[in-house]
């Protein structure tokens, strides 16, 4: 059995002493927590940003292609325009052409302007190369398109685009790039847009607004327009910017595990403190239990003494009411006494009860000469039988202290007992434990001497730790002397040991007065 | 009660028991006193009482049985009967070996007590009794000179006069004349008397 409470109590200790020590374990855990948590905010962030990314390039491109089909339905209007024209006549022609090109662009906000050329067979010249800025490489352009049936050349404002309609015709679409998309399709902010043939330079670029963030790669997603006849590559990109990361949520995040975490060690704490505070009020418990067998020698001899002038008394008044006639005075007398002699016995166990239930922590004035008292007539009994004489020296008068009565009986009895063990086990012939109650300066003191060893230099300084004991093994748990510190400390004052002048050891018991509004508190 | 009239002495620090006891012995008709330390118990007795002492084993400063053993030299003669709280056999032995003549434990039956007492004091009666005879004995015998006193010691040996005076280098007829002296001094009539007066004397000695 003490094994047992020896391995599950040990550990326990420690652990109750060394709270701080064990609890690097949890912020490690903490931070760990944290991490975990930005990793996944982040992850989840970037998946979001990138499903939007994709969506709006996947709008851009659906849009863009659907500018380059009007592009497309454009020309095929103009080829059958042109083709109708030679059927009418020349003002005709020209009016017809002047007011379709006059709708297109009202219908179509990009396309600016819409031109026909005519290559002279004769000249090999083409009837309006004036019509753009760079006429060289306009003229390139119309020879690719007579070539390849169609062809793409940049401009100041976007692009134009050519497209054959016979062996010396060609039109030409001017287009504005900006107004591509309408205000309300723009791409957003922080998306950069490029739209590019296979073969050449860009047709249009939008930067983005953003600074870019270099050391993340960028989003990014390419795409060529659906239509045949423009196989543009439309390339977006979106730069992976730290303020978009969601800093706020992140922050939450780690104030609820900060709040989580401080909860926890809150509740552990009270935890501890509540399983502690059982713990003490169990070895006292078992402390006193175990000082049962000294303590129940003692109080059989305490009992038997009222018994016995009970028996008599009550055998003397029988006696007297049997005579003739009866002795009625005597007979009151003996039964008066032997009441008296009942409720003592009465007392003594009620004493009993209370020294070895448990307390529930009752606090009130006590008179450290009752205690002392008290304590003699618990193990008076067993230390005369262990030949150890007592005497004593109590101050008349002592002012109260404010604790559990049973505690410092416990305190008194351990004492007791430890100065008899020590004495018995060192062979002291002459056993004496002398006991002194004072008061001095609003403090109360109480000594136990003993005439035995004293104590060593190693067993003074660790007299109160828990489990530390000089008696031989399986003799004591070595609790007694920290449980006394503990219930001492309990009552604000403190306990002490040391070598007695003239040898053997002494312990000192230092107890504060009990104040009147305590003591009026408790009454 | 006279001043006669047996005296049982109670010897235990506890006031209840004491009175307790007290209270017992007086409804039987005894007189009984109680004494809660062997110091008032030896200073205060009446040491020509006839009675008995009631001991309690355990007692702080001086056991019961530390004075049951000091009895003899402080003069006192009262038989002793022994209460104890627990029967402890070691010193239930140690007890009678000192001379207790019961031993009795709490808390203690009346009738158990009653006639332990009684007991107690019959022996102690008895007792004081034989000490006067041989006090009465040795008083005559001191009247003796030391040639009859010689005389008388072979003649309680059983020797004949004609014995006596060959082993005392004397002639019969002065043995007989010492024996006449011896028969006169002494105040007995026959030789069985004589032996009884002698070892009478001679007991205290013992």
């Amino acid at each position: 059995m003490r094994q047992v409470q020896w391995l599950v109590m040990k550990p326990l200790e420690s652990f109750l002493a060394n709270p701080l020590r064990r609890g690097w374990p949890m912020l490690l855990a903490w931070l760990l927590c944290c991490l975990a948590a930005a990793v996944w905010l982040i992850n989840e962030e970037s998946k979001t940003t990138r499903e939007d990314f994709e969506t709006q390039s996947r709008i851009l491109h659906r849009l863009l292609t659907q500018r380059a089909e009007q592009h497309e339905a454009l020309f095929a209007a103009l080829i059958a325009l042109e083709r109708s024209l030679p059927q009418m006549s020349p003002e005709l022609s020209n009016k017809t052409l002047q007011s379709f090109v006059a709708s297109v662009i009202a219908s179509y906000p990009q396309v600016t302007g819409v031109q026909h050329h005519v290559l002279d067979a004769s000249t090999q010249k083409w009837n309006t190369p004036e019509a753009v800025s760079s006429p060289e490489q306009f003229s390139a352009a119309l020879g690719l398109a007579l070539r390849d049936g169609q062809a793409v050349m940049p401009d100041a404002q976007g692009f134009i685009l050519l497209r054959k309609s016979n062996a010396h015709s060609v039109w030409s679409l001017h287009v504005r790039a900006d107004r591509l998309l309408n205000a309300d399709e723009q791409p957003l902010p922080g998306i950069t847009l490029n739209l590019a043939p296979d073969a050449g330079p860009s047709l249009w670029r939008v930067a983005a607004k953003h600074q870019v963030w270099p050391s993340l790669e960028p989003l990014h997603f390419e795409k060529h327009l659906a239509v045949r006849s423009q196989p543009f590559l439309m390339t977006t990109e979106q730069a992976r910017l730290p303020e978009q990361l969601p800093w706020s949520q992140f922050m939450a995040r780690v104030l609820a595990l900060m709040g989580f975490w401080g909860a926890a060690v809150f509740a552990l704490t009270q935890y501890r403190q509540r399983v502690l505070a059982q713990r003490q009020l169990e070895l006292a418990h078992a402390s006193r239990i175990n000082s049962m067998g000294e303590v129940a020698a003692g109080m059989a001899h305490e009992l038997n003494q009222p018994l016995a002038a009970v028996l008599s008394n009550v055998q003397a008044a029988v006696r007297w009411l049997q005579d003739d006639p009866p002795e009625v005075n005597d007979a009151r007398e003996a039964a008066t006494a032997a009441a008296k002699q009942a409720k003592r016995a009465g007392e003594i166990l009620q004493r009993l009860r209370s020294f070895i239930s448990p307390q529930a922590g009752v606090r009130e004035a006590v008179d450290l000469n009752e205690v002392v008292t008290s304590a003699l007539s618990l193990v008076g009994e067993s230390l005369q039988r262990r030949d150890v004489s007592i005497s004593s020296r109590l101050a008349d008068a002592l002012p109260a202290v404010l604790g559990e009565r049973v505690a410092f009986e416990q305190v008194m009895v351990n004492l007791l007992l430890n100065a008899a063990d020590a004495m018995e086990a060192n062979g002291t012939t002459k056993r004496q434990i002398h006991i002194e109650t004072s008061c001095v300066a609003e403090r109360l003191q109480l000594t136990v001497r003993d005439s035995g060893p004293g104590l060593t230099a190693e067993v003074k300084t660790r007299l109160f730790e828990p489990f530390f004991t000089t008696k031989p093994n399986g003799m004591g748990m070595g609790l007694g002397l920290s449980i006394c510190e503990h219930i001492v400390q309990q009552a604000g004052g403190d306990l002490s040991a040391d070598n007695a002048d003239g040898g053997g050891a002494i312990f000192r018991m230092n107890l504060p007065v009990a104040t009147k509004t305590a003591k009026a508190k408790n009454a | 009660m006279n001043a006669q009239s047996p005296i049982v002495h109670i010897l235990d620090d506890d006031a209840g028991v004491r009175d307790g006891l007290v209270m017992l012995l007086r409804s039987v008709g005894l007189r009984a006193e109680a004494f809660a330390s062997s110091e008032e118990f030896l200073s205060g007795r009446d040491a020509d009482a006839i009675g008995c002492l009631i001991l309690d084993i355990r007692m702080p400063g001086e056991s019961g049985l530390q004075l049951l053993e000091r009895l003899p030299e402080a003069g006192v003669d009262l038989p002793v009967v022994m209460l104890t709280g627990h029967g402890d056999m070691a010193a239930c032995r140690r007890a009678f070996r000192s001379g207790a003549i019961e031993f009795l434990t709490k808390p203690v039956d009346e009738d158990a007590l009653i006639e332990a007492v009684q007991a107690a004091i019959r022996s102690h009666i008895a007792s004081r009794e034989r000490t006067a005879v041989t006090r009465d004995a040795q008083a005559l015998l001191a009247k003796l000179t030391d040639r009859e006193r010689e005389v008388l010691a072979q003649i309680v040996d059983g020797l004949s006069n004609k014995q006596i005076a060959r082993v005392l280098d004397l002639s019969p007829r002065t043995v007989e004349t010492h024996r006449a002296n011896l028969f006169e001094k002494l105040g007995v009539d026959s030789l069985a008397q004589l032996v009884r007066l002698y070892l009478a004397g001679i007991s205290e000695k013992h």
